[in-house]
């Protein structure tokens, strides 16, 4: 895990974005709590809550979870098992995680084509969710964007890792 | 039967990656998309990736895992750890070892807060250590008692573990969550044993102090009581049936901010760091539910798991020995890797072949006795050598102590969990009598 800044202007964008962006993911999350809560006050009250909170829970949840893939991998907090190469040099170990960080951004790559081509089918189709209607394809083509943000993200750690610079 | 080389051959290519520095996550991943590939070729994989991604996420159960990883991050950040510490030791820190019970007791309460191991261990090796110094603890008793204090987090409900181990085997939260309370319970009493017994025998590791005044008691009371109740209707709430364990975690969440805002124990910057701390938890946990829904979609299509579970309810092995032999595996995966990586990666083979066997329970009993089981052998590999997490992350806090010491002072713990562990293996009544009681 880095803590230390970029010191390249573009890692400092990068990593500021993640930021901003894992904010937004968390007040989202925060939102669809506040709108759970107050659905269970009035059903306590007035015996009935809100209809499909449970649905804009799940959307706020799916968006938040990939708000913060970004975050995660900028701070490089990812759980990796490293008891098996301490025999490496630490310049060999930069490099092999170099590589595994750029396979991610690979891995990223693909997962946000797949899921902007199936938001874009789901918009086309008009699917909305049961009880709201709150349409579903706009919030997956949005997690599509956020899981492109975490290939770039991927592509700027593998660089920095490669570099040198940490 | 090439089903079964392709598993086996998935597995030892994940460990392999595993081995080699990749992220737990992006292995699975990686393996779990080859396997698929090769079983069901590239248009259905990708179009399967379109949208299982996005559906794993939205899925209302999980969504109590960020929602109470948030609740864990105010209760952190506001400072409810010392607060807690300072309340038990108030009562109990002038008995000898007395600080190292208040520990546990701390941590038993925080946990019913947090559902995270990791997290508990940190937030008291900040507020607890010190104390422990300042009253001429002996480092490993110290340090020890932390990290073990820390799985309280996990053993006690809420617990992000017995959530991923309910979503993974199609069992009910509420039902774990009761299951575990008691066992959690015993977790805590267990330690204060342990503690009781290690002064006894060498009285030199805990000196005695002077005990604190009613006034300093009840100061500490006044500070922590709100947020105690929060917990207690959260996890009350759920228990009742009043709310679901998603509604149970917003409504946890929420009260936890305007309690942490009201008391002016958390500014603007302070909840911004809780969403951060929220991001990195909850990031992580999901990049490695991602990477194991594709892992687990793979092995299911090699038909892998089912076989297996035939084939051991057929050979007559003996349950209680097939069982032996699952928690030792764990307890031996549990020493070398991440527990949360490990109940996902081996729950699709495990799961099946116990629910499989006959141990006269029902098979949600089963399920759900198991699932405590295996919440037990994660406490285990939290905090036992060689690599113990929580271990790392006291010793990361605590400054000047070698881990070394830290691990020596937890073996008493650990010896403690697995009498545990073998109580509530042969005595299932103390995980399931509590289901009798839910509605």
């Amino acid at each position: 895990m880095t803590g230390v800044e970029d010191a390249q202007p573009a890692g400092r964008l990068v990593e500021g974005v993640t930021r901003i962006v894992a904010w937004c993911g968390g007040i989202v999350l925060l939102l669809a709590g506040g709108v759970v809560t107050a659905s269970v006050l009035l059903r306590w009250l007035l015996g009935s809550g809100i209809d499909g909170d449970f649905e804009m829970m799940e959307m706020a949840t799916a968006l938040a979870v990939f708000a913060f893939l970004p975050f995660c991998q900028a701070r490089r907090g990812n759980i990796m098992v490293d008891t098996f190469t301490g025999w490496m040099s630490p310049r060999g170990r930069r490099l092999l995680d170099a590589f595994w960080d750029l396979t991610w951004a690979g891995f990223a790559v693909l997962i946000a084509w797949q899921a902007f081509k199936g938001g874009m089918e789901e918009i086309g189709y008009g699917t909305t969710s049961m009880s709201a209607g709150i349409p579903v394809g706009p919030v997956i083509v949005a997690t599509a964007l956020l899981a492109g943000l975490l290939a770039a993200v991927a592509l700027v750690t593998a660089i920095r890792l490669a570099t040198g610079r940490s | 039967m090439s089903g079964l080389v392709l598993a086996s051959a998935g597995f030892v290519a994940l460990l392999l990656l595993i081995a080699v520095r990749v992220p737990v996550g992006l292995a699975m991943l990686l393996t779990g998309s080859a396997g698929y590939v090769a079983l069901s070729g590239w248009p259905v994989f990708l179009n399967a990736i379109k949208t299982t991604p996005y559906y794993l996420f939205a899925n209302y159960s999980l969504s109590v895992i960020p929602l109470f990883v948030l609740m864990g991050a105010f209760a952190e950040q506001s400072g409810l750890a010392r607060d807690l510490f300072r309340a038990a030791s108030g009562f109990v820190g002038h008995k000898r070892g007395g600080l190292a019970m208040a520990v546990i007791g701390a941590c038993t309460v925080f946990g019913a807060i947090c559902g995270s191991s990791v997290a508990t261990a940190a937030t008291f090796s900040r507020a607890a250590l010190p104390e422990f110094r300042r009253f001429g603890y002996a480092d490993s008793l110290a340090t020890g008692t932390v990290a073990v204090g820390g799985t309280l987090g996990i053993l006690i409900p809420p617990s992000i573990i017995l959530i991923v181990y309910a979503i993974t085997t199609e069992q009910n939260i509420v039902k774990l969550f009761a299951a575990a309370l008691i066992p959690g319970l015993l977790a805590a009493l267990f330690y204060c044993l342990t503690v009781a017994i290690r002064v006894r025998l060498r009285p030199e590791l805990a000196p005695a102090h002077p005990p604190h005044s009613p006034a300093e008691r009840r100061a500490a009371l006044a500070r922590v009581w709100p947020a105690v109740l929060i917990g207690l209707v959260v996890l009350g709430g759920i228990y009742g049936g009043v709310f679901t364990p998603t509604e149970g975690a917003a409504v946890g969440a929420i009260a936890m901010l305007l309690l942490t805002l009201v008391t002016r124990r958390l500014d603007l910057a302070g909840v911004m760091r809780c969403l951060l701390r929220t991001a990195e938890t909850t990031g992580m946990i999901a990049a490695i539910l991602l990477g194991a829904e594709l892992f687990n979609s793979f092995l299911t299509l090699t038909q892998m798991p089912g076989m297996l579970a035939r084939w051991i309810a057929e050979s007559g092995l003996p349950p209680y020995g097939v069982l032996a032999l699952i928690l030792l595996t764990y307890i031996g995966l549990g020493a070398v890797m991440d527990e949360l990586a490990m109940i996902l990666l081996t729950l699709p083979v495990f799961f099946p072949v116990v629910a499989g066997l006959d141990f006269g329970l029902t098979a949600e009993q089963t399920a759900i006795w198991f699932g405590v089981l295996v919440l037990i052998v994660v406490g285990i590999g939290l905090s036992a050598p060689p690599i113990g997490l929580n271990v790392f992350v006291v010793s990361a806090i605590a400054e000047g102590v070698p881990i070394r010491d830290t691990y020596a002072g937890v073996l008493p713990f650990v010896l403690a969990d697995l009498i545990r562990l073998v109580l509530v293996a042969a005595i299932p009544a103390l995980a399931l009598w509590p289901l009798a009681l839910l509605r």
